[in-house]
């Protein structure tokens, strides 16, 4: 075959990649470039034509761009790091712009225990005990907790998260040896004072007491405005304690019956 | 006479009113906020930025491209010279691209052709550094990467090779381009668009830190 025919051969730009199709690379130097070495660009030249892989232009020709069976990597997006960059002028990445080393995101890894979001808590819980301070031997003492269910947003592995912490039991240590365990957070009196609630207590002696409550929380998540998943588990926090005095009660003998509404001061 | 229970109400001091307040810590807030430099803003880039970015940068692809085709064209034995124009982590890679050229024996002749020059990025970095990607298209077919133990290609080669389309040579000058064409390891590069990342504590003092193959949106022809 003369050359003149091999150079029309060459024109047609013989496609088959060979076992001198350079290997693809990322990074490369000049050097690299030069001989071959990268990302599949390059043209061996045999007696049987030139061998290409990816992009190839014919020496002598204005012509160009990819030809043959060889697909070059689909082209990023318009602009390098656009997807990250802050700022953008005339479709360039400008200013602080994080256009290199960017860190393609995987999907969030869920949490799956309640120490997986061991950052978050829930918010304050308290308490209300009727009456306020004081109470009296025998009569019922109304405790209810104001806890509601609270979300927290912040971050986990880089993700925004919220974090939900909905209160499903409370613990009630009345200070005299009584504990109980309520699915209830209980509610005021209202306008019937001393009435026996689903969380009242009676206290049976005068004296000082000292009421805690626990407030234990199910946690639940989402990622990015998502369906809140539950967590296994509870978290306990404080509910806090306050002191209650229990006043001492004092028999008086009266001549006649007295009315409550009546009485003034101990006296009818 | 009934007994009465009595109440004995004190003064009520109302000793449970005070209500017991709890510190709320939400997460995080302890945290200083994120550092905001000035060099980070776009208001805060001393002026002609970007300019500059392109100025330094074009003229430094030119003089990494031209010293490399003149290392190559000794073979790769002797690529010192470049350690000064590249970063130390990059200066590694460098070394390993000449040797290729030594363990293979090859050399070249010829130049490459730079141009169409981009800034893509220019920015400071959170290192007080700057950081400078320029794309251009460099085109390598002019440069001829043979063997280092063959002679120099032939004259015509190069008459030829850029326009072989419509060369018309002597059947002399056929034989002689075809003998040094018959070695299977004798080839050329093509244009190809990279993008040319440089770093350093100034515009004035930036340094070669990578190169890549650019595959965006961007014309090599």
């Amino acid at each position: 075959m003369s050359l003149k025919v091999m150079a029309t051969a060459v024109l047609g730009i013989a496609l088959a990649l060979g076992t001198l199709t350079p290997a693809l690379a990322s990074e490369c130097t000049h050097a690299e470039r030069t001989s071959g070495q990268c990302s599949g660009v390059g043209a061996v030249v045999t007696r049987e034509g030139v061998t290409v892989s990816g992009t190839q232009v014919t020496p002598g020709s204005s012509a160009g761009g990819y030809r043959g069976s060889w697909s070059p990597p689909p082209p990023r997006d318009p602009v390098l790091g656009s997807a990250q960059c802050e700022v953008k002028i005339a479709g360039l990445c400008r200013g602080s712009s994080p256009s290199r080393d960017v860190v393609e995101r995987e999907e969030p890894t869920p949490p799956q225990s309640l120490s997986d979001v061991a950052q978050f808590a829930p918010g304050g819980a308290e308490f209300v005990q009727e009456p306020t301070g004081w109470s009296l031997p025998l009569l019922p003492t109304n405790v209810f907790s104001t806890s509601t269910a609270t979300t927290e947003s912040g971050e986990l592995l880089g993700w925004p998260i919220e974090v939900r912490f909905t209160p499903v039991a409370y613990t009630w240590s009345f200070g005299d040896g009584t504990t109980r365990v309520d699915s209830s957070p209980g509610a005021t009196w209202g306008t019937r004072q001393f009435s026996v609630t689903p969380t009242s207590h009676r206290y049976e002696i005068s004296g000082d007491y000292r009421i805690s409550l626990e407030v234990t929380y199910e946690a639940s998540y989402r990622f990015d405005g998502g369906a809140f998943q539950s967590l296994p588990g509870h978290i306990t926090r404080s509910g806090g304690e306050k002191v209650v005095e229990v006043l001492s009660v004092t028999p008086v003998l009266v001549d006649r019956g007295c009315h409550s509404e009546t009485l003034v001061a101990g006296r009818c | 006479m009934k007994p009465l229970l009595l109440i004995t109400l004190p003064l009520l001091a109302l000793v449970g009113c005070q209500t017991l307040e709890q510190e709320i810590v939400l997460p995080g807030v302890d945290e200083p906020p994120p550092a905001v430099l000035l060099g980070h803003v776009p208001g805060g880039l001393p002026a002609d930025f970007y300019e500059d970015a392109a100025e330094v940068t074009g003229e430094a692809v030119l003089r990494y491209v031209a010293l490399s085709d003149q290392i190559t064209t000794e073979g790769g034995v002797n690529p010192q010279s470049m350690k000064s124009l590249v970063s130390p982590e990059w200066w590694v890679v460098e070394q390993e691209g000449f040797a290729y050229f030594v363990e293979e024996g090859f050399r070249t002749q010829g130049t490459s052709e730079v141009s169409r020059f981009l800034v893509q990025s220019a920015r400071l970095t959170p290192r007080d550094t700057v950081e400078v990607g320029v794309i251009a298209c460099v085109d390598t077919t002019g440069v001829i990467v043979f063997p280092s133990e063959s002679p120099d290609p032939p004259d015509i080669l190069w008459q030829w090779h850029p326009a072989y389309e419509d060369f018309e040579g002597e059947e002399a000058d056929w034989a002689a381009i075809e003998e040094f064409l018959e070695d299977p390891r004798v080839s050329w590069g093509s244009p190809q668009a990279v993008v040319f990342w440089f770093e350093g504590p100034s515009m004035d003092s930036l340094l070669l830190s990578s190169s890549e193959p650019w595959w965006g949106v961007y014309s090599c022809l």
